[in-house]
């Protein structure tokens, strides 16, 4: 047997010599090598043993099998069998069978998938007005996190209706914005300045959101701000999801009578909104936005005075329930209480239009004050800041005439670990009523970093702001002059010491 | 039965006939009589390959109808009898198809079919005596793999080696190696 190893004749091989499987050549080799090979002539003649009780078993094994359980029915009664299951006796000569089956498979299918769908009722997937702005919020703010550092290029198609019927007076203008995140600043193009202010106008009255037009967070709090609304949710055509709000059927003014934001279902952002007014319509859809680098935009982009431009507030008396993070200004974060936005409502300066012209020194005064910003401020260097109350500054500085004074309280709750919703209420003192609904939204990192930072704070507690103006500076019939004293006050806090500037909280 | 089957590969070659209807006629005379030829010998092969009896029964019969299909289509079959077996074949070893799953027969279900309705050809001492024995050497061929199984009863049936290996589907060295590790089960079988 072990000499079988060393010589190229397998027992396979023999196997198939002794059946006469081998063909001519190589039957003959073996022939020519078993004749000379005992070990080989043992076991060709094992295996031709082999094969007979091979054969022999098979015989017996005849014998083993049971019988079939049943008789053998004739073949031709399964043929039958067969062709009436199917109904195509002749695959190719029985079309019209095949046909048939075919309908019948295609009928089967159809009612499946009705079942399907009735089960799982695609169509009647929706979610409420809350679901869907609140994931459009998220959407918004995980699409702008990751812009950092880029500036945000949004080309939105706005189209104007108005007029009554007979005359219409349609309008479809183009409107492009760029914004820098981190900076704030904000430029923007449109082919219609009318329009373009018009919408300006309307979003500050109903405190939305003029530099972000399709902001969820936005909508949502203007929507919650509405004593009275119906807001439903339906699918559009287009695969997505329109909220409708409705305020009112006779809006006045400003105010806007029924809106519509419109958001995809893909991603959840918003892709127009739709504003309905007393005399007129407008459509605000995004056409396009991206994320472009700095590099990519022109460097004096931002140069140009609309860039940092502080905007001015319409001055109405009850004016501007605004947003901080409207502002063109880097909100300056330092204190809390440095709301910007607060400044432009000035109770001495009633129903006077801001005029849009600002002053070189305010223009500086703003420069300024991004500068004192631009250097971070931790809670080490201002030990009152981590408290999440809102701080009290007051200046001491003999005030000229008019003064200018106010209370103004903050309370809020946090919306997110990134962001609070502050209602600052505060009261003139010559005025008989605070003016309140003054609502910003603070987002940490941007708007008031260094307050809110370190900690999540729970809740804003009032706290009461009085500002001066400087001595020094005129009162001017400019809604800005506050942002002046409150610069002063800035700057004033940071050499001072601190407990004036903290509340009891 | 070789005659049959020579007839059955000599008409094929000249020619099926052209008319449908003729076909569907001529493909089943041809099927019925295989069927009646050979219908014992696969399902012995089922059997012997660990099909239930009933199951087995309609596995075969199934074989034929497949055959009467291939005839209506006018596939190709050059070796009609070891096309029924390679159907049979794939009938009897491939259980795990989803829409047939069949478990292979435990080695108690074989033994219960064996030894159940003794054959009433034989006389019976005879039969006894040669049930014992190859009752054993069933045993030890149950111990080899299925193809290994299906060689042997294969080449027991009279196919040459390269027909194993077409109905199969391996290669005729592994065909060869397969039986001679059959044959060597079963001698060791019989020697014990």
């Amino acid at each position: 047997m072990s000499s079988m190893k060393r010589h190229p004749v397998n027992y396979a091989d023999l196997l198939l010599y002794a059946e006469g499987e081998l063909s001519g050549n190589a039957s003959n080799r073996m022939r020519s090598h078993i004749t000379g090979c005992s070990g080989c002539q043992a076991e060709l003649e094992r295996l031709r043993d082999g094969i007979e009780t091979l054969v022999q078993f098979r015989n017996d094994f005849a014998l083993l099998v049971p019988a079939p359980p049943s008789r053998w029915e004739p073949l031709d009664a399964r043929i039958e069998r067969w062709e009436k299951r199917w109904s195509v006796g002749f695959p190719r000569e029985n079309l019209e069978a095949m046909v048939r089956s075919f309908y019948r498979l295609a009928a089967m299918a159809a009612m499946l998938l009705l079942v399907v769908c009735l089960i799982l009722q695609p169509w009647h997937e929706t979610v409420s007005a809350n679901e869907l702005l609140t994931r459009a919020g998220v959407a918004q703010s995980k699409s702008l996190s990751s812009a950092q550092g880029r500036i945000i290029h949004q080309r939105l198609q706005i189209h104007r209706k108005s007029g009554t019927r007979g005359q219409s007076n349609d309008m479809t203008i183009n409107y492009e914005s760029w914004q820098d995140e981190s900076r704030k600043h904000f430029h923007e193009s449109s082919s219609s300045a009318e329009i373009n202010g018009e919408l300006r106008r309307i979003y500050q009255a109903n405190d939305l959101d003029w530099k972000s037009p399709l902001s969820a967070a936005a909508y949502e709090r203007w929507q919650d701000s509405l004593p009275e609304k119906h807001a439903s949710v339906a699918r559009n055509d287009s695969a997505g999801f329109t909220l409708t709000t409705v305020v009112s059927d006779q809006p006045e003014g400003d105010a806007i009578g029924k809106a519509q934001f419109v958001v995809n279902t893909t991603d959840w952002l918003p892709t127009a909104v739709h504003l309905w007014l007393h005399d007129r319509e407008y459509e605000i859809s995004e056409v396009n936005s991206e994320l472009l680098l700095p590099s990519q935009v022109s460097p004096s982009l931002f140069d140009a005075p609309a860039a940092i431009r502080l905007q001015p507030v319409a001055a109405k008396q009850s004016s501007s329930p605004r947003r901080m993070e409207d502002t063109s200004a880097p909100a300056p974060a330092l204190a809390p209480a440095s709301a910007p936005d607060l400044m432009p409502v000035e109770p001495s300066q009633p129903s006077v239009a801001a005029p849009e012209q600002i002053p070189a020194s305010e223009q500086a005064a703003a420069v300024n004050c991004q500068a004192t910003n631009a250097a971070p401020v931790t809670p080490q260097d201002v030990p009152d800041a981590p408290s999440p109350t809102l701080a009290t500054v007051q200046t001491t500085a003999p005030a000229p005439a008019p003064v200018w004074t106010s209370t103004m309280t903050a309370s809020g709750a946090p919306r997110s670990h990134k962001s609070s919703d502050i209602t600052l209420t505060y009261q003139p003192d010559n005025a008989d009523r605070p003016i309140s609904g003054l609502q910003v939204q603070a987002t940490y990192p941007l708007l008031v970093p260094n307050i809110i930072k370190p900690r999540p704070f729970k809740a804003f507690e009032s706290s009461t702001v009085v500002i001066s103006p400087q001595p020094q500076r005129p009162v001017q019939p400019c809604p800005l002059k506050g942002l002046g004293s409150k610069l002063g006050i800035l700057k004033q806090k940071k050499t001072e010491p601190v407990a004036s500037a903290k509340p009891g909280g | 039965m070789s005659d049959l089957y020579f007839d059955i590969a000599t008409l094929i070659a000249a020619g099926l006939p052209a008319s449908r209807a003729e076909l569907a006629v001529k493909a089943r005379d041809l099927a019925a009589r295989c069927y009646r030829e050979d219908r014992d010998a696969i399902y012995r092969y089922l059997v012997a390959l660990g099909t239930n009896p009933a199951e087995a029964q309609d596995l075969a019969q199934e074989t034929f109808l497949k055959l009467y299909i291939a005839l209506c289509n006018r596939t190709q079959i050059e070796n009609v009898r070891a096309w029924l077996f390679t159907v049979a074949s794939r009938l009897a070893l491939n259980q795990r198809r989803w829409w047939r799953y069949r478990p292979a027969a435990s080695e108690e279900d074989v033994a219960r079919w064996m030894r159940s309705e003794p054959d009433p050809q034989g006389t019976p001492e005879k039969a006894l005596l040669d049930r014992e024995a190859a009752l054993r050497l069933d045993a030890a061929v149950r111990g080899l793999s299925r193809q290994q199984q299906a060689c042997l009863h294969l080449r027991a049936d009279g196919f040459r080696y390269r027909e194993i290996a077409a109905i199969l589907g391996v290669s005729l060295a592994t065909v060869a190696e397969f039986l001679r590790r059959a044959i060597a089960a079963l001698k060791k079988a019989m020697h014990e």
